[in-house]
Formats: C-alpha cells, sequence, structure tokens
C-alpha cells in the first residue's frame, strides 16, 4: 500500500477550541490512518475495545465472588413448573428452537438453554421433542440433549429420534411441529430462539391443545404473537440474560452486567446528543453535533 | 353475555372466512392517499437518471406472494418504465420462479432486450453471508448468470456495476423476512452507501419506522404501501390497471378484516366486564 | 485436540473476519490497493456459502434415517412417511434433471424432462429441448436421436418452456405456503378475541393502542374517524414504536455483541457441549 499523494494531505488545525476545528482535525487524521485502517470504522472498533474491557473486568469482579444480582423473570422460573406439569400428566416435553440458523446468536443461546432443560427432562424422566428447521440446528440440537442427559447422571434418557430435522422451509417446519403437537400432544412448549411468521401458529395452536407455554425471543416482530398467546415470554436482552439466570456461572452473569453497564453509557450518549442536536437547529456552519454524528453516527 | 367469554373459535374463523371471500368477491376498495414512505419510494425510483443500474433483490417466498407479488411487478413496470437498467438477485431459494415469472411477462412489453437492459443472476445461498459478497464483489459472488449461463463479463450491464456495487445507484428489496431489508442496511447501505428502498410484509413493517428516512430513503408496508404505490405508478401504463384493481380489492378486505378484530375485541372485553360484575354480586 | 480444533477454528475464523472488517478501503486515487484481508474475508465467506449448502445433505439424510425406521417399525403414522420420502425424492430429481437437461441420455431426458415446443415465424411448431440461447440463435435438441440444431432467432415466433419442476412449484407448493401464512389471518382473529382483554392498565394501553393503530391503517377507519385515527397511528408508530423498538433493538444488539465477542475470543464453548 504506497500513499502517492501525502502532499495533498489536509493539514492540522492549530487549535481544537470550536466544532469547525475539531472536524478539521478529524479530516487529518482520517486521512493519514486510511492506509491502515477504514477512519470511520474506528469508533466501532473503539466501542468494542470498551465493551470487551468492560466484560473482561465484570467476569473478574464476579469470579472474586462479589454478588452481582440479576432480577427475577417470571419466564424461567416457570420453566420447572412447565416440566414439572408434562411430568405429573404423562407427556413429552416440545423444544422449539427457533427457526433460524446456527450462525444466528439466539440459535445459539437456544443450544445452551435446551441443555439445560433436557437436564431437567433427564432428572424427571419426562421425554424431550426437539423438531429443527436445518441440519446443523439438528446436529447441535443432539449434542446439546445428549450432554443434557448426562448432566442428570441419565444418558440413557438420551433418544435419538426424539430430535427431529422436519424441513428446511418455513411453512412445512411450521406444520410439522403443529402434526408433533396433534399426535403427540406435549404438556409443554418452550420456544427459544428466532422466530419468523410462523410464531402465533405455533403459540396459537400450543394455547388450542392446552399446553403450558413459555416463550423467548429477541425478535420483536414476533414478542407481540408470543405475549398473546403464551404463558409466559422473554423479551429482547432478557433473553441473553437466560443462560446466566439458569447457571449463574460468574463469567456469563459478569457479561450480563457489563451489557447493562454500555447501556447506561448509551444513554448518557443519547442524552449527549439529544442536546447537541437541539444547540444545532439554529447554528450555521459546523456545529459540535455533526462532530457528534460523524463520530458515532 | 358472559357465555361470549367461551365462545367456540370456530364461529370466529368462520366469520373471518365469509368476511374475506365475501368481500373478495364483490367488493373494491376506494383509492388511498400515499403515505409519505410510499411516496419517497415511488419519487427515489421516478428520479434515478435514465439508464441508472437498479439491484433488484426477490427476498421473499409464496407465502407472502399475496403482499408481494404486486410491490415487485409494480416495480419492475416503473423501473422499466423509467428505461432502468436492472440487475435481478434472489436471496430466499423459493424466489426465483416469481422473478423469471415477472420479468418474462414484463419485460417484452418494454421491449427490454435480455443482457443489455436486464440481467437474471438467481438464487445465493448463504443468507446475510451471501449480502455481504455481494456487497464485496458481484463478480465474486455470481460468476456467471443464470439464463445463458455466461461468464460475467460478458455482459455490459454486469461490468458497470464494478467493485463495492459502486456502479449501483439503488437497491431495491422486496422482502419478507430474514435475510432481507434488515440485513441489506448494514450489509449494502452502511458498508458501501448503496441508497434502498424496500417492499415489506405487514409484519415487518414496524422494523422498518428506525431507519426511515435516514438509511432506508423510502418503503411499501404490506398491502396498503402497494396499493397506494400502484395509485401513483399505474397511471398511463395499462397493464398495471388490473394490478392496481386487485390491490384495491385486497385492501377492501383488510378494512373489514380490521373492523372484524376489533368488534371481537369489543366483545370480548364487554362480556369479561360483565363477567366480573356478575362475580361481584 | 477434539475440543481444542474446533475452538481455534472458531477463533482464527472470527478475527480473520473481524479484521477484514476494519481492513484499509481500496481507494484508486490514493494508491491504496484491495488488502490480503479482503482477499482472505471472500473465501471465507465462499466457504461458508458451500458449508451451508452442504449441510441439506446432512438434513435428506436425517429425515430418510427417521422416517425410513418409522416406515419399518409400522408406526400408524407411516403411510405420510412414504407420501414425504417419495415427494422428496421425486422432486429431487426431478430438479436434478431439469438442471443437466443437457448432459442427460435421450431416456432419460424424455421421461423426466418435458419437451419445449417453438412455433415458427412460417407457422410450423418443433418439439424438443432448448439447451441455450446464443447469439445466433436457438440450440435444441429434437427427433429420436435427440441431434442439436441451431434455430435462428429471426425464425422464432414463440416458445412454450412447459417445466415439471415449476408446475410443482406453482401448482403445489405455492399454493400449500400460502394456505398455512393465510392461516394468520384465523389466528390472529383469535389471539386477539382471547388476549385483549383490559386486565390491568398495561393490558387495557395495549388494546386501545392496538384497536388504533388497525382503525388508522386503513382509509375506513379513518373516514369514521375523520382523519384522527390515522394521525393517532402516525404519531404513535413514529415516536413511541420507534423508540421502543430502537430500545429493543439497542439492548439486543449488545447481547449479540456480548456471545459473538465471547465466541470469537473462544471464551463461550457450551455449544460444543463442554
Amino acid at each position: 500500500m504506497i500513499d502517492l499523494q501525502a502532499a495533498a494531505s489536509p493539514p492540522w488545525p492549530e487549535t481544537l477550541d470550536s466544532a469547525a476545528a475539531a472536524w478539521q482535525w478529524m479530516d487529518a487524521a482520517s486521512w493519514r490512518l486510511a492506509p491502515w485502517v477504514q477512519p470511520e470504522k474506528i469508533p466501532t472498533l473503539v466501542a468494542i475495545l470498551v465493551f470487551a474491557w468492560f466484560m473482561f473486568a465484570s467476569q473478574r469482579k464476579a469470579k472474586r465472588g462479589v454478588e452481582i444480582p440479576i432480577r427475577r423473570l417470571a419466564g424461567l422460573d416457570a420453566l420447572d413448573e412447565a416440566i414439572g406439569r408434562a411430568t405429573e400428566m404423562g407427556r413429552p416435553v416440545l423444544y422449539v428452537p427457533g427457526t433460524d440458523e446456527i450462525k444466528e446468536i439466539q440459535t445459539i443461546y437456544s443450544m445452551m438453554i435446551l441443555r439445560h432443560v433436557a437436564r431437567k427432562t433427564a432428572e424427571y424422566g419426562t421425554p424431550i421433542i426437539v423438531p429443527t428447521k436445518n441440519a446443523v440446528v439438528m446436529a447441535f440440537a443432539e449434542e446439546a440433549v445428549r450432554q443434557g442427559c448426562a448432566d442428570a447422571g441419565r444418558p440413557d434418557a438420551f433418544v435419538a429420534d426424539n430430535i427431529r430435522y422436519l424441513s428446511d422451509e418455513q411453512f412445512a417446519y411450521c406444520a410439522g411441529i403443529a402434526g408433533i403437537m396433534y399426535r403427540e400432544k406435549p404438556a409443554a412448549n418452550i420456544y427459544m430462539g428466532m422466530f419468523y411468521a410462523e410464531a402465533l401458529i405455533l403459540a396459537e395452536t400450543g394455547f388450542l391443545h392446552g399446553a403450558i407455554q413459555v416463550a423467548g425471543t429477541s425478535r420483536i416482530e414476533q414478542l407481540p404473537a408470543f405475549v398473546a398467546a403464551c404463558d409466559y415470554t422473554i423479551m429482547g436482552e432478557e433473553y441473553f440474560a437466560v443462560t446466566a439466570y439458569l447457571t449463574r456461572e460468574p463469567s456469563l452473569v459478569g457479561t450480563i452486567r457489563a451489557g447493562d453497564v454500555v447501556k447506561v453509557a448509551a444513554i448518557v450518549l443519547f442524552v449527549i446528543g439529544t442536546w447537541l442536536a437541539t444547540g444545532a437547529q439554529e447554528a450555521a456552519g459546523r456545529t459540535w453535533f455533526d462532530v457528534y454524528q460523524r463520530v458515532f453516527g | 353475555m358472559a357465555g361470549t367469554l367461551d365462545i367456540d373459535r370456530r364461529w370466529i374463523y368462520l366469520a373471518m372466512a365469509l368476511l374475506v371471500v365475501g368481500l373478495y368477491a364483490f367488493g373494491m376498495s376506494r383509492p388511498l392517499a400515499p403515505a409519505p414512505e410510499s411516496q419517497r419510494y415511488f419519487d427515489t425510483i421516478e428520479k434515478l437518471p435514465e439508464g441508472s443500474i437498479v439491484l433488484f433483490s426477490a427476498d421473499f417466498d409464496p407465502a407472502s406472494a399475496a403482499e408481494l407479488k404486486p410491490m415487485f411487478h409494480a416495480s419492475l413496470h416503473h423501473m422499466f418504465r423509467r428505461n432502468l437498467r436492472v440487475v435481478s438477485v434472489c436471496t430466499w431459494p423459493a424466489a426465483p420462479p416469481f422473478a423469471r415469472a415477472a420479468f418474462r411477462e414484463i419485460a417484452p412489453q418494454y421491449g427490454k432486450v435480455y443482457g443489455r437492459d436486464w440481467v437474471e443472476l438467481g438464487f445465493l445461498a448463504g443468507d446475510d453471508v451471501a449480502l455481504g459478497q455481494i456487497g464485496q464483489s458481484l463478480r465474486s459472488a455470481y460468476p456467471q448468470d443464470k439464463v445463458n449461463k455466461a461468464p460475467y463479463d460478458d455482459f455490459p450491464l454486469l461490468r458497470d456495476v464494478g467493485d463495492s456495487c459502486r456502479g449501483i445507484a439503488l437497491l431495491v428489496t422486496i422482502s419478507a423476512g430474514f435475510p432481507g431489508i434488515l440485513e441489506w442496511i448494514p450489509q449494502l447501505t452502511s458498508r458501501y452507501g448503496v441508497p434502498v428502498v424496500a417492499g415489506t410484509t405487514a409484519v415487518q413493517t414496524p422494523s422498518l419506522y428506525p431507519y426511515y428516512p435516514e438509511q432506508l430513503l423510502g418503503f411499501l408496508g404490506a398491502i396498503t404501501g402497494a396499493t397506494e404505490y400502484l395509485q401513483l405508478v399505474a397511471p398511463g401504463t395499462p397493464a398495471m390497471a388490473g394490478l392496481r384493481d386487485e390491490c384495491q380489492r385486497r385492501m377492501l378486505v383488510q378494512e373489514w378484516s380490521h373492523v372484524l378484530i376489533i368488534g371481537l375485541i369489543v366483545l370480548g372485553n364487554v362480556a369479561y366486564f360483565a363477567s366480573r360484575r356478575r362475580r361481584a354480586a | 485436540m477434539k475440543r481444542e480444533i474446533p475452538i481455534l477454528l472458531t477463533v482464527i475464523c472470527g478475527l480473520l473476519v473481524t479484521v477484514a472488517f476494519f481492513a484499509p478501503a481500496p481507494d484508486d486515487a490514493r494508491g491504496i490497493h484491495p488488502t490480503v484481508w479482503q482477499a482472505i474475508n471472500s473465501e471465507l465467506l465462499a466457504w461458508a456459502t458451500v458449508l451451508v449448502a452442504v449441510a441439506f445433505l446432512l438434513g435428506i439424510a436425517n429425515v430418510v434415517r427417521i422416517n425410513l425406521r418409522q416406515v419399518a417399525a409400522r408406526h400408524p403414522d407411516r403411510w405420510y412417511k412414504v407420501v414425504l420420502l417419495v415427494s422428496m425424492f421425486a422432486f429431487l430429481v426431478i430438479g436434478l434433471a431439469e438442471m443437466h437437461e443437457s448432459d442427460l441420455p435421450a431416456p432419460l431426458l424424455r421421461m423426466l424432462v418435458p419437451a419445449d415446443r417453438i412455433t415458427l415465424q412460417s407457422g410450423g411448431e418443433i418439439e424438443g429441448w432448448i439447451m441455450e440461447s446464443t447469439p445466433v440463435g436457438l440450440r435444441v435438441r429434437e427427433g429420436e436421436a435427440l441431434e442439436e440444431r441451431v434455430i435462428p432467432h429471426a425464425e422464432v415466433a414463440s416458445i412454450v418452456e412447459p417445466s415439471l419442476k415449476l408446475w410443482i412449484y406453482f401448482k403445489i407448493f405455492a399454493p400449500l405456503q400460502a394456505t398455512m401464512f393465510a392461516l394468520l389471518a384465523f389466528y390472529v382473529a383469535s389471539a386477539t378475541f382471547r388476549a385483549f382483554r383490559a386486565r390491568s392498565l398495561e393490558a387495557t394501553l395495549l388494546l386501545v393502542a392496538g384497536a388504533v393503530v388497525m382503525l388508522g391503517q386503513v382509509s375506513l377507519g379513518n373516514e369514521w374517524t375523520g382523519g384522527v385515527a390515522g394521525e393517532v397511528k402516525d404519531f404513535l408508530m413514529n415516536n413511541f414504536v420507534k423508540a421502543a423498538e430502537r430500545a429493543i433493538v439497542i439492548g439486543a444488539s449488545f447481547g449479540v455483541l456480548a456471545t459473538g465477542l465471547r465466541i470469537v475470543l473462544g471464551l463461550e464453548r457450551s455449544y460444543l457441549s463442554e
């Protein structure tokens, strides 16, 4: 990478006492950094590094034994109730890990939750059925259920045929799950992961069969469907706190705390940005809000 | 009245079915005033210079075709009428037959020639990873076209796209979910600065408001948006009059479906309060 | 090593893609050329695309294994399993045949792929299989021996290319998908009737907002309310909904960022059943 136009580089400002000077400084810095990194992505890089630092610091704090409380999530407390109810009725638990691929973070989280649920069902001796929309997710689900049964000391409780790949087509998958509900009549339906339009069909079909239903997703569009049709819904960022809540593992709890700290910082930035934007409305020329937008926008 | 709390859901289904079938068979709604976002969708395409290249993405399947196919067809009519050059891609595996059928039906009406005025590249597997590939280099994502299996560089239209989609004046995506407009924005608009407009389903429409109008220049929300757009685009194009009338018919069904659902909400709450009073007494 | 290799692969690929994201953008005017990071990123993206496609094979194997076993065990629903397996392989074979029709031997071509019908300007009709459209004309296989010949474009009046694959798609698959999606209309009605009760202040606000947005969304509602419903709907969507959605998206994004960081740095291994 050879910079052929070093002579054309923007000059540094003499002082940094105005928005125009700050803008000029950013132009000069961007031009000089361009051969090594995309200048407009530097704020993103800094944000990731800051977040990573908070995350490691919070994990260290949690591992030292400092108590980091997580507020009660009713939906998660209901998981045990749901599995217990299925055991009493002698019917299986249906766990739907969402309709997205394993590369989706929510699906990865769903596998972690599945392991916990599988441990519980193995402890109670209740069958768990896991239909998947993707073959790779099916492989991960098999492993998660197998490990969950092993965690409960019941490796014999694992039934490979209960982990079923149905179809990659969204509504074929949905119809397949509805068929499982009609034929095998699960008493507890747990929906954890990324869902799309099939969410309401699944939840409503489950409701019609009298199952207790717990759903968790951070997919905004489907939250209303789950709220309307399920007994408990874990929504948005609560979903990412599930594994920390269930396991209380220090590194996971520390991650949740780091996220909360960064959210507070983000709120402070929003307030600052709103204040700057309000002040910039009547101003002419470069304003501090322009600088703010260039950095954070 | 308390008994309506236990109303068999099949009566609700029957009422909905009769309403939909009856209104669809016999009615047609009145024209709508275009919403600002639908107007901007139209204006963005209308103001493109002739010969501009549009990346036109079909991101839907038969399930959402009722809402999205009219938008897809109307957008294609609009683009060909403006003499824009179109590169067709699909990110859903079930989308290519719809896309191909639309191009084969509409392109001849404007005398458009394959290879010169439009190129069909087909489906690319990989979801948002595929979108990233398209953004980085359309040539590496699609080494050949779908129709003739000819090399990418055989088409001047595709050579004009260049790397990082520099030559693309606008991305038009008709999307039903994932991958779709919410993935195109970070992969193409934020990274490479390609302007975008979108048509989407009713479920996804609220999710687009945070991006409008800065990253998303305009959008069509569900059948309402499709109808508003067709009202803007159809005048002067007889081929679209039938499509516009069809959308207006569907709008009538939607209007009265909303009224039915609100009626059910009212009925349910009246019964609920009546039973509460009865229990209290 | 069984555990370490996947973690190592995850960390290396994650860091490579992250570095490529921040790598300098090519700029011909300044002599900044594409870096090796963009090339690595492109290659990894191509590999990811291939992996996704290969996963289909895993899925087919699972479907066959489970359903064949249930058919052999005379499961009560075994005939549905038979229909599933037969239709899966039939569509697979038909789709592959149409993709590779130029390479198929004559008997298979005749059996699996319907012939195209070309009407000539002279009024005659040719039944054959169009291989490709060249600048000179249509390359067609026709006759008993399926000999190839080129029909100049000027002689062609119209072409009909029937496709069994597309017939199945438009006559079976598309209506089935549309039917499942249409169920939503009925389920929305029954879920709304059941769930939208004014049991509390929050529930009341929810049902009032929902009703107003539904009314404001359609011209009928605006007529009945003198346009008020539309204005209230716009106010709700552009202020409350926009703000709430942004808040949920930002909050969820932090969750995704945290988990992504943990996976890329090899700290999160529970998805590997650790």
